[in-house]
């Protein structure tokens, strides 16, 4: 059974079970009491966001969203779907790696300073519809911030969190998932992981664990045991999604493909279109790139250090004395998509994209990163035959 | 002051050159050495000299005026100095000034030339070394050109 | 969840550690040298660099040009270029500057044990390649012939200029000097740093060290081949913008190296492939 394959072995883990619409506040509750902020969906400036969420009524309820080349609408569904959308504009990064972290402030004394470190109790968040490609980029930002020298801000944040992850049941516009081979199906690193099932006026949701944390949570709400019949609508319902999704990206040879194209005529193409706007990397759940600021009081007599995202889209990214070092728009294209699909493998062991999509969406000409890879692809054969 | 004749030149521009073609340019060739300050060459005087280096520093200079003197590139060992002799109309561009004693090989470039117009293969063989010798020394002059450690912010 | 360390035991390597300025020497009219004293000593490897943070300006990457053998000093020699430079060529002794680091990896002075050496130094980049050849100096009967190769724009941009004439007067080492641009006050040599190549004693097997702008060690890796170094024996120190020179935020990659933790030093062979392609 697909939807029992992700859990096996893992310490927690129970049976499927099953929680009703009406009892869903009851997950929200026992998270609560057990000391987290719940982060969830909700519905805010015509667009679907993370947001802290009190009750099931803060969720986007009925709603779904509608995905293409710069393009996203949210509409009415048919149904009363808590989680009937496809993906929210900003990623979880925006909690675990917030845009702003107050690294440390000095304080000026006697000719010379002293550092304080930022001292912040560091929040415990439960993040309520993790989508299977979310938590693939969560585990991908674990390993760069984890690597020579870990990330105390980053982990202190991660540490404490818990994961609701929701499988998807249908696929958006720009989704990939399946071609990057992280969804929809959360196979791993969630503490409790739910399947939304919707047949007429019957709401519930197979919900299962992955951790200890999980389990006990789990234990504290009003559930009923799985029947087959459950589980095989979830596994259905999600095959369905990975049927539909709406791009694919054909990674075969792909670090081989951008390395040996560097000047391929496509990236003067694409660089004619970009805007240079840097969204793609600010909704990218992956991009982890970040610059520093420091703020000095009017006074002088302390200075902040900030850390804060930065774009390889900016002409600064590659700033030395003299000039940027990637002064063209191609060139910092480049950059972006070789190193999402090509020089991340070679760092971290994997690829940078997730197939979330969020790139394409939001991109504001449509660019597509899955399009721009069949060309180099394609028109690359088209020189091999000259 | 010449040293005497030559009956085989031992210099990187005329390695691997076949035992007919070196007898013929040891045939024009005498050793030569240079003390400090000496000038083996100045600007617009006739080139009819090239001088392969074994030993000692010769600076490539001129005299810029305001500016002083101009120092542009400095020969030593297994350079070449001189190539002015292949191309009318045979005038030395720079001034060469030693300024470390230079042990070198002197060609006669009125003889170098009537030799090559006899014989084209020799001819030809001396041109290609030739031209390596303009290719390394343009390269040079690039990349003192680009200036690589200037401020350019 | 997550199976990462816990953070509460993990020291922040964002940290900063102020250090009192010793000593300031002005080498050129834009370059100087700044000796800081480090609170229980500074081991580092030669061709690391660490992070200096002048107060409430920022934070810049500088390679450590001082001895590895006298790690109760941590000496740097900077050029003015930038806002931080330019702030900390206004530090005076008693001063504080703050420190992080050393970082990245350095010159391969164990693989070039008991073989031949040749360092090719140009303008500002002779400063990383002074703590290499000052512990090989320490350590000489480790290597066979020793070479240095040392480019500067002209006589008055020359660095550490009484430590070249010293080094120059080592019978064990063997050290060329040259300047692109002269007047005939300057008795040394005039021509760019890579006519010097041909000229050092070194056998096939020997390992390069070659630190400068990136033109200059192009260029150089190019005069190397040409005297027939194997690719993998050549070393360059490689040069990116640098935030956090841990490795977490981007800006230094070069390819796939992250230059402060995979580098600055890396074998030419490894980025030969980079270097032919533009803004890259």
């Amino acid at each position: 059974m697909t939807a029992t394959r992700s859990v096996y072995g893992r310490e927690g883990m129970t049976a499927a079970s099953v929680l009703d619409r009406h009892d869903f506040d009851h997950l929200i509750s026992a998270l609560t009491e057990e000391g987290y902020q719940p982060i969830g969906p909700i519905l805010e400036g015509g667009r679907i966001i993370y947001g802290p969420i009190g009750s099931s009524s803060d969720l986007p309820i009925g709603k779904t969203d509608l995905h293409d080349g710069g393009l996203y609408r949210v509409i009415d569904r048919q149904d009363y779907a808590l989680f009937g959308y496809n993906l929210p504009s900003d990623s979880w990064k925006q909690y675990l790696f917030p845009p702003r972290t107050l690294l440390w402030s000095a304080n000026r004394s006697n000719g010379s300073f002293t550092v304080q470190p930022a001292i912040e109790e560091p929040p415990r968040l439960a993040l309520i519809g993790v989508r299977a490609c979310e938590l693939a980029a969560i585990a991908i930002q674990d390993r760069v911030f984890t690597g020579t020298h870990p990330d105390p801000h980053y982990l202190s944040i991660r540490e404490r969190v818990f994961i609701v992850g929701v499988n998807c049941v249908q696929a958006g516009g720009t989704c990939f998932c399946v071609s990057m081979g992280t969804g929809p199906e959360l196979s791993d690193g969630y503490d409790l992981v739910l399947t939304e099932l919707i047949e007429g006026d019957d709401h519930r949701f197979l919900i299962r664990s992955g951790t200890a944390a999980g389990g006990e949570v789990l234990s504290r709400l009003p559930l009923v045991p799985a029947v087959p019949s459950d589980c095989s609508n979830a596994e259905g319902l999600i095959a369905t999604a990975a049927d539909h999704m709406g791009r694919s990206l054909d990674t075969d040879g792909i670090q081989q493909l951008l390395y040996e194209n560097p000047e391929h005529p496509r990236w003067d193409a694409v660089a004619s279109r970009c805007l240079q706007c840097a969204n793609c990397t600010m909704v990218c759940p992956t991009c982890f790139c970040s610059t520093t600021e420091d703020r000095p009081s009017l006074d002088g007599s302390s200075a902040d250090r900030w850390r804060t995202w930065d774009s390889c889209f900016s002409l600064d990214y590659s700033y030395i004395h003299g000039g940027a070092i990637r002064s063209s728009a191609k060139a910092r294209y480049r950059q972006w998509m070789t190193h999402k699909l090509a020089t991340w493998i070679d760092q971290f062991g994997t690829s940078g994209c997730v197939g979330c999509g969020r790139c394409i969406t939001w991109c504001p000409v449509g660019i597509d990163i899955t399009r721009e890879v069949q060309a180099i692809r394609t028109e690359e054969a088209s020189h091999a035959h000259r | 002051m010449p040293t005497g004749d030559v009956t085989r030149v031992e210099h990187p521009l005329l390695a691997g050159l076949s035992d007919e073609h070196m007898t013929k340019i040891a045939g024009c060739a005498w050793g030569d050495r240079f003390e400090e300050g000496e000038y083996l060459f100045r600007v617009g005087e006739v080139a009819n000299r090239c001088f392969l280096i074994s030993a000692g520093r010769l600076s490539l200079e001129l005299d810029g005026g305001e500016r002083g003197i101009i120092r542009i590139a400095t020969l030593q060992e297994e350079d070449v100095a001189g190539f002015s002799w292949i191309f009318p109309p045979h005038r030395w561009n720079w001034d060469g000034r030693v300024v470390e004693p230079v042990e070198a090989t002197v060609l006669d470039g009125e003889a170098l030339r009537a030799l090559k117009t006899k014989d084209h293969d020799l001819g030809y063989e001396l041109l290609l070394r030739f031209s390596a010798v303009i290719s390394d020394r343009l390269e040079a002059t690039r990349l003192q050109l680009m200036d690589v450690y200037g401020d350019h912010g | 969840m997550c199976t990462v360390t816990t953070a509460e035991v993990l020291p922040d390597p964002m940290l900063t550690t102020p250090m009192v300025v010793m000593a300031r020497r002005q080498e050129t009219a834009d370059t100087f040298t700044i000796d800081l004293a480090p609170p229980g000593g500074f081991p580092f490897e030669p061709g690391q660099f660490t992070m200096l943070y002048v107060y409430g300006v920022g934070e810049v990457p500088i390679s450590i040009s001082g001895d590895p053998a006298r790690p109760e000093v941590l000496t740097h020699t900077i050029r003015r270029a930038g806002k931080v430079t330019q702030a900390l060529a206004g530090l005076k002794p008693g001063d504080s500057v703050g420190v992080r680091g050393p970082y990245g990896r350095g010159w391969p002075l164990e693989a070039a044990r008991d073989k031949d050496v040749v360092l090719v130094g140009g303008g500002i980049g002779v400063a990383p390649l002074r703590p290499a050849l000052t512990h090989i100096i320490n350590h000489r009967a480790d290597y066979r012939l020793v070479s240095m190769a040392i480019g500067f724009r002209s006589p008055k941009e020359m660095l550490f200029v009484d430590e070249i004439r010293q080094w120059r007067q080592h019978f064990d080492l063997d050290i060329e000097l040259t300047v692109d641009a002269a007047d005939d006050t300057w008795r040394g040599s005039v021509g760019v740093v890579t006519r010097l190549i041909p000229m050092l004693d070194a056998g096939e097997q020997a390992v390069a060290m070659v630190c400068g702008p990136g033109v200059m060690m192009t260029f150089t890796a190019r005069a190397l081949r040409d005297r027939d170094f194997q690719p993998e024996n050549i070393y360059v120190s490689l040069e990116r913008n640098m935030k956090c020179g841990i490795g977490l935020c981007g800006h230094c990659q070069y390819g796939p190296l992250f230059v402060c933790t995979d580098g600055p030093v890396r074998q030419f062979s490894e980025v030969e492939r980079l270097f032919g392609i533009r803004e890259v």
